[in-house]
């Protein structure tokens, strides 16, 4: 029988290609595996499966991940200490999770070509019990592309309605219906920039001058009813972060030095109250004031401002602070004076009676090769410092929970 | 909105002044609504070229005066220089403002800092001065907004020029 030639060769190939040596030689031996390799062992090889959410868990937006074109947002749990899982998002990206948790939603911004071609947004659906992608919704193409905040991207208190901001450099604000997946409308928020959501169908928008505008909309995502409250800071002078403490209805808003505006947001206008100082005079006159990208946190149940202080001059508003200063907001007294092992750039109070600290270090991210920064973790309870995560890509600009 | 920036972007950048320009992005800033908003237009209109062969300093430092509210990579670090983009990048129509004081006259010039677009970030030279930098409600002001508004291509920030409008009046 003449045998074909391919078929000789096919039948010596292993003896060929035991004779190939260095190619095979650095295939890794194993006892437990043989070639073919067709089943991975059955013990501790897949992916993980994600718990169910819990009040210590925090997101943390960190863009800026090596470039401008991914963001990385985390999934941290505090009990654990330990990263739960990440969502890779597209340039300077915006999260937020339904009010029933059941859904993380990330407002992205991609070009076609990486950092040219054709700009798309979309909000992008997760499942949070999985961490995939489930479904998008293209959005107009002016979605906000500044310094991150929980003021971008916000669901209504039903779970219906999703809103972005939007600059171009015009501000307004996108409304898109969750479950029919669209786009309903575009409210115009001349003037101000971002939002809070306030009510089921009513969000305040913070506006250059000095004031905020209350928005009541509809389910079609029209503007029904607006409001400005009084002017209650003059930015020229004495600037207010964007992002207030939010304490059940009251926003705390606090200057670059330090002076603290409460705003009754329950009523429509918002009503300004009586200010207060995070310093004294003594301490202001040492250098004292608040810094960081997210460098104050309310917690509603305890009633409790959190700050992050640094000793720095004028134009420190967005340096690291070395220590937390804890105030009762109602009176403005304050507390507790907590040293941070590390100067952090953001902060973030879990909600529950028994609290958590996150405190992001800070890190120059336009330098090549800065240094990683660092989720520090604290008790509220004590202020009892417990360990750090390490090792964190991109800049932690802000942070929120559940 | 976004077509008025994109006629900025490619009729006036090449027909109107910077000053004119930026007057112009305020208006549209404030869409009509009489806020304080935007002093450029107003200080613009007095200003007068300061004499760039005067300034001293390293331009390759963050301490150098026009720094003052800057917050990117400088350009001369990237391939471009004080008022100029590296080649292959998008000069951005828009930008923001600052108000740096001369270390020799000791006036107060407004500074323009205008992006690169369309390129990754050139990584060197990261310089953030933060010195009238305000929050995001008073945008012109805001230097930690992508300043790549009228660009249609990319919005990557590969580097940041600072361009003196002129003294503050």
């Amino acid at each position: 029988m003449v045998t074909d030639p391919r078929r000789r060769l096919l039948r010596l190939a292993p003896v060929l290609a035991l004779l190939a040596g260095p190619a095979f030689a650095q295939v890794p031996s194993s006892p437990t595996l043989q070639f073919p390799y067709t089943q991975p062992p059955a013990e501790g090889v897949g992916v993980r499966k994600m718990p169910a959410p819990n009040p210590h868990w925090v997101l943390i937006n960190a863009p800026l991940y090596g470039n401008f074109i991914v963001s990385q947002i985390y999934l941290v749990d505090g009990d654990s200490r330990k990263i739960i899982g990440m969502l890779t998002a597209g340039m300077i990206s915006t999260a937020t999770i339904a009010p029933d948790h059941s859904r993380i939603f990330l407002g992205d911004t991609f070009f076609s070509r990486g950092t040219r071609g054709t700009r798309t947004d979309v909000i992008t659906f997760y499942d949070t019990a999985t961490l995939n992608p489930l479904s998008e919704v293209v959005i107009p193409p002016k979605r906000q592309l500044a310094g991150p905040d929980n003021l971008q991207l916000g669901a209504t208190s039903d779970g219906h309605l999703l809103l972005v901001a939007n600059m171009t450099p015009a501000t307004s604000v996108t409304v898109i219906d969750i479950a029919s997946s669209k786009v309903l409308g575009e409210i115009p928020i001349t003037g101000c920039a971002e939002f809070q959501l306030t009510g089921k169908r009513q969000f305040a928008s913070l506006c250059g001058d000095g004031s905020l505008l209350m928005v009541n909309f509809d389910d079609n995502g029209k503007s029904v009813g607006e409001k400005r409250s009084p002017v209650f800071f003059q930015p020229e002078k004495d600037p207010v972060y964007a992002a207030p403490a939010i304490i059940k209805s009251e926003n705390y808003y606090v200057t670059y030095h330090g002076v603290v505006h409460p705003v009754d947001m329950s009523t429509d206008p918002p009503t300004p109250g009586s200010t207060w100082s995070l310093t004294t005079d003594q301490e202001r006159a040492a250098g004292w004031r608040p810094g960081g990208s997210q460098p104050i946190w309310g917690h509603s149940s305890d009633g409790l401002l959190y700050a992050l202080m640094h000793q720095g001059g004028e134009w420190t508003h967005k340096q690291a602070g070395s220590e937390i200063w804890v105030f009762n907001a109602k009176d403005g007294k304050r507390i507790e004076r907590l040293t941070l092992p590390e100067p952090a750039a953001a902060i973030f109070v879990t909600p529950d009676d028994k609290p958590l600290i996150f405190a992001a270090t800070s890190t120059d991210i336009l330098q090549i090769g800065a240094a990683p920064w660092a989720l520090q973790i604290l008790s509220a309870e004590n202020g009892r410092y417990l360990g750090k995560i390490d090792q964190m890509g991109g800049f932690p600009s802000n942070m929120f929970g559940l | 909105m976004d077509d008025l920036v994109e006629r900025l972007a490619r009729k006036l950048a090449a027909h109107t002044s910077r000053r004119r320009l930026l007057g112009m992005i305020g208006t549209a800033l404030l869409g009509g609504v009489a806020l304080p908003l935007l002093p450029v237009e107003r200080i613009a209109r007095a200003a007068e070229a300061a004499d760039s062969a005067a300034e001293p300093g390293d331009q390759m430092s963050c301490d150098y005066w026009r720094y003052c509210g800057f917050d990117g990579n400088l350009c001369g670090c990237c391939g471009g220089t004080l008022t100029e983009c590296p080649a292959g990048s998008i000069m951005s129509p828009t930008g923001w403002v600052g108000t740096c004081r001369h270390p020799v006259d000791g006036k107060d010039y407004i500074i323009a800092y205008r992006d690169c677009c369309g390129k990754e970030y050139c990584g060197r030279c990261a310089c953030h001065g933060d010195k009238g930098d305000l929050p995001i409600y008073r945008t012109q002001l805001d230097n930690e907004v992508l300043w790549c508004f009228g660009v249609k291509s990319g919005w990557a920030v590969n580097c940041t020029t600072a361009v003196n409008l002129g003294v503050k009046s």
